[in-house]
């Protein structure tokens, strides 16, 4: 009798436990081994704090994330919380599959991409930009000085190109979908550039065509090639000019090549201006089919405290949280340049059919660097597709 | 009562045809017609897809390349499995290894392959500086960076992984044909060549009209390839019909074009599978 009285008591206690831990499914980006762990602690520690909840995390990956996404969304069942590349929230907002949020933006930098309409969707969490790298000693060998404009750029490539068949002034990009532009769109901002406002799109300005036509120039002293071929080839000490991120410099820090390198800001086009870049980022949104939004957005609140983001960015070794921090001196002069063109940095429009524009973007680049169309052409034929696909 | 355990033993393969197989096949026939994005409301546009496709650059850029794909691969895919079938039933030396080394690409995977042929054809890649080395005008910047040089450069990978797999067949094809039949041909007079001609390609026509309905079907759905080497690029070279609905589909969430496209596909792969067929049966042969 007493063991069936403890069985049933056991029972109802085990069901009420279930019956109070609600689940809150969370989906983010952070798979490779050294943020995983940060990510997990976390929330760990989240699930700590707030008894009778539990975190479900669910990895996706960068190369069919957006796919499962909008298949989820599709399907209304996405998850309580979601991390979301900059350039993915007005796509998702537009279509009414986002919550707002409300956040302080104040003390935060680059909250531009979680805005669409006006209302606030997104909050970011991590945010990294590109620079220029340069191998010094090829630099040195080609007897020029680090340059301050296009025109000096251009010379230097062309002068390190000279240097040897197995040696390139510029790595430029091949049309890698959500890479390209990245690698591009700074050329464009830098000499003044602008897309226009949402009816009035417009890539047939005289912007485009000048960072066109120099881009293209780049192109031809150098080497087009898959970003992570890029990559390998400078650290390999083959390439004299380079736009990448921070996760370059990790490699390099991990690795040290056999030649001496530096990082600059985006050189801009006239000596003293500024050289804008992109601003990328990871943001956290909170879908409008969410039943738990409350926990949601505490969860939201918890995983971007300032503490939590500086660990995350040091496990993965690059990328910065997302404040407007008081003491950037104490970061290493590399990391200083990449941390000052973050102010510098811009993102791309938020449009509901970024994806697609994106696409017309690469295309248009490639079409030059392949020397299949002039600049001027291959922009008037993108400004069509443009008109003829998204604007109508 | 044999029925009902009949009915149970092989529901779960019928439920999982249904529900994976028929139903989505069915439900996309019926998306072909309507304008279904992935968000939103899907409305019936009857044929207009259809006719969409039929001017869309795109599109006709894809099924180009599929159309060059199908009849640049087959033909030498079919040639050079049936050579090297010939040569391995001459039992030259160290046959075995040959017929496994054959076969090799084909149980490999295909994204391995991609990646590995991704780099042999690469600026400075093995296949790059050989080009370079024999002489060949090379890209600069690698065969898969140039409109000229990358889809064909797939296709010779491509040839590369699938003869394994043709060669088998032919092989077997070979080995059924009566030792007896090629010995009176032997006692008769005949060489090499007209035993080749009179009996070995004559009695191997299921096997051949067979493979060339698979390689044809094959043929028509490649994706991996592209989706790992070239993502249809550079400039829509290598785009084909299913990297198209792929495209559309998954990544522009086109979900009622992308049907549509698919089923475009579908028709011309039916179309060529019953060709196929008819010659098959109007020689007297079988499948």
């Amino acid at each position: 009798m007493n063991r069936f009285l403890a069985v049933s008591l056991m029972l109802i206690i085990s069901c009420s436990r279930q019956q109070t831990t609600q689940i809150l499914e969370f989906w983010q980006f952070w798979t490779d081994p050294q943020a995983k762990p940060v990510i997990e602690s976390i929330i760990d520690r989240f699930e700590r704090e707030n008894p009778g909840w539990q975190v479900n995390i669910t990895d996706l990956t960068w190369s069919d994330g957006h796919q499962k996404i909008a298949v989820a969304f599709a399907a209304g069942q996405p998850p309580d919380l979601l991390e979301l590349g900059s350039d993915w929230i007005a796509e998702f907002a537009a279509a009414h599959a986002l919550s707002e949020i409300e956040i302080d933006t104040a003390k935060l930098l680059l909250t531009t991409p979680g805005i669409y309409d006006g209302k606030i969707y997104g909050r970011p969490w991590f945010i990294a930009t590109r620079v220029f790298y340069f191998n010094k000693t090829l630099l040195d060998k080609a007897g020029v000085g680090l340059p301050r404009d296009w025109q000096e750029l251009l010379i230097a490539c062309r002068r390190i190109d000279s240097l040897g068949e197995d040696i390139s002034g510029f790595g430029a990009n091949s049309a890698e979908p959500h890479r390209l532009y990245k690698k591009f769109l700074p050329f464009f901002w830098s000499c003044g550039g602008e897309f226009g406002s949402d009816e009035q799109f417009s890539l047939d300005t005289p912007e485009m065509l000048k960072a066109l036509e120099f881009y293209g120039e780049l192109a031809r002293c150098g080497r087009i090639e898959l970003q992570r071929h890029l990559e390998d080839e400078f650290c390999e000490g083959k390439i004299g000019f380079l736009i990448s991120g921070g996760w370059l410099l990790k490699r390099l820090k991990e690795s040290p090549p056999g030649f001496e390198y530096q990082l600059s800001p985006v050189i801009p086009e006239r000596a003293g201006a500024i050289g804008w870049s992109f601003a990328g980022g990871e943001y956290l949104v909170i879908p409008e089919k969410s039943t738990k939004r409350q926990a949601a957005q505490k969860l939201m609140a918890y995983l971007t405290q300032y503490e939590d983001t500086k660990n995350l960015c040091q496990a993965v070794g690059f990328g910065f949280p997302p404040y407007k921090i008081s003491n950037p001196d104490s970061l290493s002069e590399s990391m200083a340049t990449l941390f000052n063109q973050l102010v510098n940095s811009r993102s791309t429009p938020a449009h509901s059919r970024w994806v697609y524009i994106e696409n017309i973007i690469e295309s248009m680049i490639e079409q030059v660097t392949l020397g299949q169309a002039t600049p001027s052409e291959a922009i008037k034929s993108a400004q069509r597709k443009i008109e003829q696909t998204i604007l109508n | 009562m044999n029925r009902i355990n009949t009915a149970i033993l092989v529901s779960p393969w019928l439920l999982t045809l249904g529900i994976f197989w028929v139903f989505p096949v069915v439900y996309s026939l019926g998306l072909a017609f309507t304008d279904y994005r992935i968000f939103g409301e899907a409305t019936f546009v009857g044929l207009a897809n259809f006719g969409r496709l039929l001017g869309d650059p795109a599109f006709l850029q894809a099924f180009s390349n599929t159309a060059f794909f199908v009849f640049g691969t087959i033909p030498l895919t079919t040639v050079i499995a049936l050579i090297l079938a010939l040569l391995i039933n001459d039992k030259i030396p160290g046959h075995k290894i040959f017929q496994a080394g054959y076969f090799i690409p084909s149980i490999t995977s295909m994204v391995v392959i991609a990646l590995i042929f991704s780099s042999l054809y690469a600026r400075g890649g093995y296949l790059h500086l050989l080009g370079r080395l024999i002489g060949f005008d090379v890209p600069p910047n690698g065969y898969l960076f140039s409109t000229k040089t990358a889809l064909s450069a797939i296709m010779i990978m491509d040839i590369w992984v699938a003869v394994g797999y043709y060669v088998l067949l032919f092989l077997a094809g070979i080995k059924g044909i009566p030792e007896e039949v090629f010995e009176a041909a032997r006692l008769d007079g005949a060489g090499f060549w007209r035993r080749l001609y009179s009996i070995t390609l004559p009695q191997l026509e299921p096997i051949t009209l067979f493979v060339l309905v698979i390689n044809t079907i094959r043929s028509f759905q490649i994706f991996v390839e592209i989706y790992v080497m070239t993502r249809g690029g550079p400039l829509g070279s290598t785009s084909t019909v299913v990297y198209f609905v792929f495209d559309e589909g998954l990544h522009k969430f086109n979900i009622g074009y992308a049907s549509a496209a698919a089923y475009l596909l579908f028709m011309v792969i039916l179309i060529f599978a019953i060709v196929q067929l008819k010659l098959v049966t109007h020689r007297g042969g079988s499948l």
